[in-house]
């Protein structure tokens, strides 16, 4: 490059315009990496856009300074001495630049894809339609999750309605919760509403993802939101069971066989639901025995964590039979 | 110089006042009032509103949803937290702080997807002024676990009944203010979760030993 006038050669250190567009964002960073220079200097300070030949580059003289405000990247020359080495600044800003632009672009990618998440799935207007749904198609949904499917050549329909699920969920946790103030539960480091819907909601979400991950390894034709439908419906086995063993507290033999019944009905309908999706026999049986054995033991958890027997409910229990019985 | 100073201007009148204009000051401006004053009108709001939720009718049911507030809310959440956390067990008040206002969010977000008009605060402050039937039932419990002795069936049924009519007032006001909110046909899928929010209250209620 040679300038009109003179024809000498220029020497202008440029930058690519993404460099110095990092540049700009750093701020006062830059200012630190270029010794201490603040912003409000460095603005003050007018650019130039060629060094003369000849120059002498000395450390101990001023700083070089960057204007920001420019396209370009510019060593001042205004006594025709430069006190540092431009090498060594050179590499130092390029290394600065480059780590700037990656921090900027990841930076970057991050907000796009967090902007991207919250519109797809934060946004309430997105599952509206997953609350579309009649009072009485529920109630119906709720009783035939103890109904299974004896039929396993066709598919069976699988609603994608969430509310059924969400009140079950939040069912669950009010029974749970009674059953724990009545079992006079104490946990060390957590409230029991705490516990309870952690426990709950865990626990649909887990039961969710087996069966989004046994659709993939079983070839079952079901989606995310049916799988979440599937799983919540299926805990409305847990809710009459433990309101259930809440009632008849005072024997485990009830809740074994309200366990048996109940809940094996409401196991069965889900592994069936996922039997009718699935083809292949074998992958059939793996599907329907993993979510059988995951739901009934869940409930054995629940009922044997958190819903313990105290003598002093059974002994209240005798004393109001006893004054019923005096009067 | 004497052709410039004999040289006269006319600019038409610029004559004007140099004073500052007077403001005139609004009836509710509440900058000069004494604090007294201002704290007394927000709590004859506060009672007012704890009328219309005592007595439930639908005229009242505009006033809650457009003149909305927290302290209400807070109050009686307080008043509950603190007499809950006296009994036996675990921190009570943390739980009943977490239950109150969690379940508050997951009853107005089950509103919004069923389509409801109404807005976040707005439901937060309609279900907690709601509450105000199952604190006079806790108080009232409270005053039974101290005041009598013995006769352990007959508290117990008293306290029951007492329970169970506020559980009933508070979800009967609580229908008043957001069941019209809700879409027609959808009128018992938004009251359910309500329902199920009084009635664990209710159960720490009735479960409270003093």
């Amino acid at each position: 490059m040679e300038t009109e006038a003179t024809g000498e050669p220029a020497v202008t250190i440029e930058m690519s315009e993404t460099d110095t567009e990092s540049f700009e964002d750093l701020g006062p960073r830059v200012a630190f990496a270029n010794g201490g220079i603040t912003q409000a200097e460095v603005t003050t300070i007018p650019s130039v856009e060629e060094i003369p030949e000849g120059t002498l580059i000395n450390s101990t003289l001023d700083p070089p300074t960057v204007n920001i405000s420019s396209a370009s990247l510019t060593v001042p020359a205004t006594s025709g001495v430069v006190r540092r080495s431009i090498d060594v600044d050179n590499r130092a800003s390029e290394a600065t630049i480059a780590a700037a632009q990656m921090v900027h672009q990841i930076v970057s990618t991050g907000k796009e894809k967090a902007a991207t998440w919250v519109k797809a799935y934060a946004n309430l207007d997105n599952l509206r339609p997953h609350f579309d749904v009649e009072p009485r198609t529920v109630v119906n949904r709720l009783i035939q999750s103890f109904v299974p499917i004896t039929d396993l050549s066709s598919p069976e329909k699988v609603p994608t309605e969430l509310y059924g699920p969400l009140v079950t969920s939040l069912t669950l946790v009010a029974v749970l919760q009674m059953n724990m103030k009545t079992s006079n539960t104490s946990l060390e480091e957590a409230t029991l509403i705490e516990t309870a819907l952690t426990t709950c909601f865990g626990y649909w979400a887990f039961l969710t993802g087996v069966i989004i991950g046994l659709s993939y390894l079983c070839s079952t034709y079901i989606n995310k939101i049916q799988a979440c439908s599937i799983a919540g419906y299926g805990m409305v086995s847990h809710v009459v069971v433990s309101f259930l063993a809440e009632l008849f507290h005072t024997d485990r033999t009830p809740f074994f066989m309200f366990w048996f019944t109940i809940c094996g009905a409401s196991s069965a309908r889900m592994a069936t639901v996922i039997a009718s999706r699935t083809v292949g026999v074998s992958q059939r049986i793996l599907a329907s025995s993993i979510i059988i054995f995951i739901h009934m033991t869940f409930l054995l958890y629940l009922h044997f964590s958190y819903h313990h027997i105290l003598d002093e409910i059974v002994e209240v229990v005798e004393h109001i039979e006893e004054a019923l019985d005096i009067e | 110089m004497a052709e410039f100073e004999s040289t006269s201007y006319s600019f038409g009148d610029l004559s004007g006042e140099m004073d500052q204009p007077i403001m005139t000051v609004c009836d509710d401006d509440d900058f000069d009032e004494p604090v007294r004053e201002t704290i007394m009108r927000d709590l004859r709001d506060v009672g007012h509103k704890f009328k219309h939720v005592v007595f439930p009718l639908k005229e009242g049911s505009n006033l809650l949803l457009r003149d909305w507030d927290l302290w209400g809310p807070l109050l009686l959440c307080m008043v509950v937290g603190a007499i809950l956390h006296e009994g036996q067990g675990g921190p009570h008040f943390t739980q009943f702080f977490v239950l109150f206002w969690m379940g508050s969010a997951v009853v107005t977000l089950n509103n919004k997807l069923l389509g409801g008009t109404i807005s976040f605060f707005q439901s937060v402050c309609v279900l907690g002024y709601c509450i105000a039937p199952l604190v006079g039932a806790l108080l009232f419990c409270r005053i039974v676990l101290i005041s009598t002795q013995g006769a352990f069936l007959l508290r117990f049924a008293l306290r029951f009944v007492v329970t169970l009519v506020a559980f009933g007032w508070s979800s009967r006001a609580a229908m008043c203010f957001i069941g019209d909110t809700a879409p027609s046909d959808r009128r018992f899928l938004a009251v359910y979760p309500m329902v199920l929010f009084y009635f664990i209250i209710s159960w720490l209620v009735i479960t409270y030993s003093g």
